[in-house]
C-alpha cells in the first residue's frame, strides 16, 4: 500500500521522540504470520517513521489487504490516521477496513492499493532525463488537488503533502497516503513544534505558527512545491541541511518554473509561484480555486497524436524469444511497427515517448519483473490505452490475480500454442486500433 | 512477399536456436554444478519458455521440471542433476534443422 521512497526524506517532528527512532527496528510482522486469525502476511511493503506496512491475504474475505502496524510508542498516531481515513470516502483515499491489536501490536487493515509513488515516478523520469509533458503534469496535479479538496472539505489538513505520499494507481486514480500528521482545523494543535517534511514545509509550519482554521494553507504551499518538482524535476528550495532548506523556505523568492522549463504555460507558472507565496494570505484561498485553474489549463492543452500503424512493444530478456515473437508479429500484421526491449527500464524509456497499442510482456525478468513493470505502467498512466498481454513460460496464480486487478486478462504461455495465441491477440489489437480510428 | 520473408526468417531463427541449444544446456549445468540457485533458476525458466515456443516440447518439459525443483524450499540437488541428464539427452535428440511439417 504505502510505497516509502528510500531516498525520500522522512517527515520531521519535534513531537516526543518516538521510541526506537534512529535504531534498527525489529519487524513487527513477517511473511507467514497469521494476524488477527484471518490475515496471512505475504510480504513487507515498506517501513516508515510510524510503522511497518505489509501485504496480507484476508482469508475470510478472500482478498489482499495492506496492514499498517505501529512501532511501539506510535499507536496513538496510527489510530488517528485510521480514524481520519475512515471519515473520508473518495477514490483518492485508502479505504480502512479494521483497526485492532495483535498480541501487543496495534494495526490497521486497509485496502491494498497497487501502483507507484509519485516520488518513484519522478525519480525514474529524472534518471531518464525526461520531464513530464504539460498534459501529464496537469493530470497528476489535478488528481492530487481533487484528493486534497476532499480532505480540506472535511476540515482536516494533511500536513505532509509530498511526492512519496502520493500513489498513482490504475484507472487514473491518484491516492493520498500517510495521514499520520494530519490535524483537524478545529484542533488546537499538539504544541509539538514544527511538523512536516523539511523540503515541503510552509514558512508558518517551520515557525510553528499555522493558525487553527488556516492549516490547509500549509498543504497548499506543499502542493506548490510538489507542483514545481513535477514540472521541472527539481526542488525549488534546495539546501544541504535542514536549516539551509528551512532558511530558503523562509526567505528565498519562489522560483519561476519557466526559468527551468521554457514550455511551461505562463498561467501554470504563475499558479505554481502563487501556491508557494511566503504569506499564507497571498496563496490561493482554497484548493478548490486551484482545481478550477488546473482544469482550465488542462482543457487548453492538446492531446498527443496517434500513430497510423499498429505499434507493438515486445518486452523480454531472452533475445531468442523476442526475435521469434517479432517474426510472428510481422507474419500476422505485416504493417506493424515493432520495438523490442530486453528489460523493464528499456521498456519504460520507450513507453515514455511512444505508448504502444500492444505490449507483449514477459513476466520473469531480472531487476524489475513483468508484474512490477505492469504495475508501474498502470500506476503512472503511461500506457493506459495500451493493451498489455502477459507472455511467460510459467505464471503463478498470485501474479495472474494481480495482473487481472491491473486490467491485464490475457496470458499466453510460451509453448506450442504461442504462434496461434499471439495471432489472435494481434488481430484483436488491430481491430481495436482500426475501430478507434487511430 | 512479406510472408515468404517471414517464413525464411522463422526458419533461420529455429535453426539458430537449435544450434545454440547445447550451449544453453551447458550454461544451466554449470550453474547447477556451482549450486547457484538463482542463476540456474533463471536459465531453466528461460529454457522452459523459449524452447517450448520454438516447438521443442520435450526440452521445455525437462527444463520446467528443473525450474520447479529449484523453487522448492529444500533443494534436492541430486534429483536436479538427474533431471539435467534427461534434459541433456532430450537436447541431444534435437536435429539441427527442424523437420518440415
Amino acid at each position: 500500500m504505502e510505497g516509502g521512497e528510500p531516498s525520500e526524506e522522512e517527515a520531521t517532528t519535534t513531537e516526543p521522540q518516538r521510541p526506537g527512532a534512529g535504531r534498527r527496528r525489529v519487524a513487527l510482522f513477517a511473511r507467514g504470520d497469521l494476524v488477527g486469525e484471518s490475515y496471512e502476511v505475504l510480504d513487507t511493503i515498506g517501513e516508515g517513521g510510524m510503522g511497518q506496512v505489509v501485504e496480507a491475504f484476508d482469508r475470510a474475505l478472500n482478498r489482499r489487504v495492506a496492514i499498517k502496524a505501529a512501532w511501539p510508542g506510535n499507536e496513538a498516531a496510527l489510530r488517528k490516521e485510521a480514524q481520519t481515513l475512515a471519515a473520508l470516502r473518495h477514490p483518492s483515499m485508502v479505504v480502512v477496513h479494521h483497526l485492532a491489536r495483535h498480541e501487543s501490536i496495534e494495526y490497521v487493515v486497509m485496502e491494498r492499493v497497487y501502483g507507484v509513488s509519485l516520488a518513484q515516478h519522478m525519480l525514474r523520469r529524472a534518471r531518464a532525463n525526461k520531464t513530464f509533458s504539460v498534459p501529464e503534469v496537469l493530470d497528476i496535479l489535478t488528481g492530487i488537488a481533487e484528493g486534497l479538496a476532499v480532505v480540506h472539505r472535511a476540515g482536516i489538513a494533511h500536513r505532509d503533502v509530498k511526492p512519496s505520499n502520493v500513489m498513482l494507481a490504475p484507472g487514473n486514480r491518484v491516492v493520498l497516503m500517510d495521514f499520520g500528521l494530519s490535524l483537524s482545523e478545529a484542533d488546537r494543535g499538539s504544541g509539538a513544534g514544527p511538523t512536516g517534511t523539511p523540503g515541503y514545509m510552509a514558512p508558518e509550519a517551520i515557525l510553528d505558527d499555522a493558525r487553527s482554521g488556516g492549516r490547509y494553507l500549509v498543504d497548499i504551499y506543499a502542493f506548490g512545491v510538489l507542483a514545481f518538482e513535477v514540472l521541472t524535476l527539481h526542488t525549488p528550495f534546495p539546501g544541504r541541511t535542514r536549516v539551509d532548506v528551512w532558511s530558503a523556505h523562509l526567505s528565498a523568492e519562489p522560483p519561476d518554473p519557466r526559468a527551468q522549463r521554457a514550455d511551461t504555460p505562463p498561467k501554470l507558472s504563475e499558479l505554481v509561484q502563487s501556491l508557494m507565496a511566503k504569506a499564507p494570505e497571498d496563496r490561493p484561498d482554497s484548493i478548490e480555486t486551484v482545481l478550477v485553474d488546473l482544469r482550465e489549463l488542462r482543457g487548453s492543452s492538446s492531446e498527443p497524436s496517434r500513430a497510423q500503424s499498429l505499434s507493438v512493444l515486445i518486452v523480454d530478456d531472452d533475445p531468442d524469444l523476442a526475435a521469434l515473437m517479432r517474426a510472428h508479429v510481422r507474419k500476422t500484421v505485416p504493417s506493424a511497427v515493432i520495438t523490442t526491449a530486453n528489460d523493464a527500464e528499456a521498456a519504460i524509456r520507450h513507453v515514455h515517448g511512444h505508448p504502444p497499442d500492444l505490449l507483449l510482456l514477459d513476466l520473469r525478468m531480472p531487476k524489475m519483473s513483468g508484474v512490477e513493470l505492469a504495475m508501474y505502467l498502470r500506476g503512472t498512466h503511461l500506457a493506459d490505452a495500451t493493451t498489455i498481454v502477459a507472455v511467460s513460460g510459467l505464471a503463478h496464480e498470485d501474479d495472474l490475480a494481480l495482473l487481472r486487478q491491473l486490467g491485464i486478462t490475457t496470458f499466453i504461455p510460451k509453448g506450442d500454442g504461442l504462434e496461434a495465441r499471439l495471432a489472435s491477440v494481434l488481430r484483436d489489437a488491430e481491430r481495436r486500433r482500426s475501430s478507434l480510428g487511430r | 512477399m512479406v510472408d515468404d520473408d517471414v517464413e525464411l526468417e522463422l526458419e533461420e531463427l529455429r535453426r539458430t536456436y537449435r544450434v545454440s541449444l547445447p550451449a544453453k544446456v551447458d550454461a544451466l549445468a554449470t550453474a547447477v554444478d556451482a549450486r547457484d540457485r538463482e542463476t540456474a533458476s533463471a536459465l531453466a525458466h528461460r529454457l522452459r519458455g523459449t524452447s517450448g515456443a520454438y516447438g521443442l516440447s520435450a526440452v521445455s518439459i525437462e527444463a520446467g521440471a528443473i525450474e520447479d525443483a529449484l523453487a522448492e524450499r529444500e533443494i534436492d540437488w541430486g534429483a536436479i542433476a538427474a533431471r539435467l541428464e534427461s534434459l541433456e539427452e532430450e537436447a541431444s535428440r534435437v536435429p539441427a534443422r527442424p523437420t518440415r511439417r
